[in-house]
């Protein structure tokens, strides 16, 4: 639908009706809406803004042309694997062992912008069956009564054994969450051979029967304390692995 | 006039489709649209998607509706386990294609909201990096442009140090 399609419509609504989008703008800034955003008429006869992302799930009597789908890429040869948006691209990256996103990050800019992205290993983290990342500051009980931190005042890697016990301590001195996560896999394979928990083909195999839990915490000067946010999604986190935490776990 | 039991899909490049309603509702984008719809002859344009992909796209539902997996992928794989090597066989052929239409099926997939079809061509590219050895090999086999300078590209590598390590 073009503008001027648009306008038809939009004057063919009566004015008892309520255009969405268009209360109170007098005719200029109706003009200036027209040109900004795509509006359509649904079957109430109602104009309404079209989300890019929400064409098709608005009730709409009429079709609109979406945007396209690509980054822009108008090479002749057909699209490439940059092109795909990013919202695809996690989706496929989620698939990809930590080692190859580590490649894809060094291949060019893009990807490394890309995959610089906490919630993106966060995600990834989840997937994984062998390690759990999280970002928390945690202080609680083991099973033997005794308080354990996780984390420290600084920034941090604490690694556990299956019982939950501390077997590895990696500082991080500075850079961001993904630097970290980059540097938490070298401890990770150091660990993986000093301690012969997991061999190193075996990381990213799923069920292993030995697996390695590991916790980030960043900048925690301001979050000894719990927040509800954190207790969220540590909350998220342990759902699921619910066999993570003992039972008679204190969280802070 | 569409038959009955069929809808009209128009490509963006003005290609016509006639598909059985039930197969094309395995998009759940269409499937909602053809709940909008009143008029049971309208035809649906689909257009970011060209009639190339569509036709591969029509003819993938066809297949997995006339033959359903025994186990869905999407539905019944464990949310935590992210395999790749569980592509059924007609599945990884449907996907032996060149990587721009590959990449244009998981567009169209994503678009259309069919889920299968869309883990199937992302575990495919997957794969496709997996079997890369070096961060040169991705390159090569993706057309990816190195854009670093030379500093930003030592830099690069320093910080990855530990997965040029895990050869």
């Amino acid at each position: 639908m073009d503008q001027s399609q648009t306008k038809s419509l939009l004057s063919k609504t009566s004015e008892t009706e309520t255009p969405r989008g268009l209360i109170g703008l007098n005719e200029e800034e109706i003009e200036i809406e027209l040109q900004t955003n795509t509006y359509a008429i649904d079957r109430n006869k109602t104009v309404v803004i079209i989300e890019p992302e929400s064409i098709y799930d608005l009730q709409i009597g009429t079709f609109l042309k979406p945007p396209p789908l690509t980054k822009n890429h108008n090479d002749p040869e057909g699209l490439f694997l940059e092109d795909l948006p990013n919202e695809t691209l996690y989706k496929i990256f989620e698939y990809v062992p930590i080692q190859k996103l580590g490649y894809l990050s060094m291949t060019c800019s893009g990807f490394d912008e890309l995959l610089d992205d906490d919630d993106f290993w966060i995600k990834v983290a989840q997937f994984n069956d062998h390690l759990f990342i999280w970002k928390s500051l945690k202080i609680y009980s083991n099973s033997e009564g005794n308080s354990s931190i996780i984390g420290s005042l600084n920034d941090s890697i604490i690694v556990h054994n299956n019982n939950y016990e501390n077997v590895f301590e990696k500082r991080i001195s500075e850079g961001s969450f993904t630097k970290f996560l980059r540097s938490r896999s070298i401890g990770l394979f150091e660990l993986s051979e000093k301690m012969g928990l997991i061999k190193k083909k075996s990381l990213c195999k799923p069920h292993t029967n030995k697996r390695i839990r590991v916790e980030y915490i960043k900048s925690l000067l301001n979050s000894r304390y719990e927040t509800i946010e954190r207790y969220t999604f540590l909350k998220n986190a342990c759902k699921l692995k619910k066999d993570f935490y003992p039972t008679n776990s204190i969280i802070v | 006039m569409t038959e009955l039991g069929k809808i009209k899909l128009v490509s963006s490049d003005s290609q016509e489709f006639e598909v059985d309603r039930e197969v094309a509702a395995m998009s759940q984008t269409i499937k909602n649209l053809l709940e909008a719809i009143e008029d049971e002859n309208t035809a649906i344009p689909i257009e970011n998607v060209k009639g190339e992909i569509l036709e591969r796209v029509i003819h993938y539902c066809e297949h997995h509706y006339n033959h359903p997996s025994p186990k869905n992928l999407t539905e019944n794989e464990n949310e935590y386990e992210r395999r790749t090597d569980d592509i059924e066989p007609w599945d990884q052929t449907f996907c032996n294609v060149e990587q721009p239409i590959l990449f244009e099926l998981i567009l169209a997939a994503n678009y259309l909201d069919i889920k299968p079809l869309l883990d199937v061509c992302c575990k495919t590219v997957a794969n496709l990096i997996k079997e890369c050895r070096s961060p040169e090999e991705i390159r090569k086999r993706f057309k990816i442009k190195n854009d670093f300078t030379k500093e930003e590209e030592e830099e690069i590598r320093k910080e990855n140090a530990w997965c040029l390590d895990e050869k």
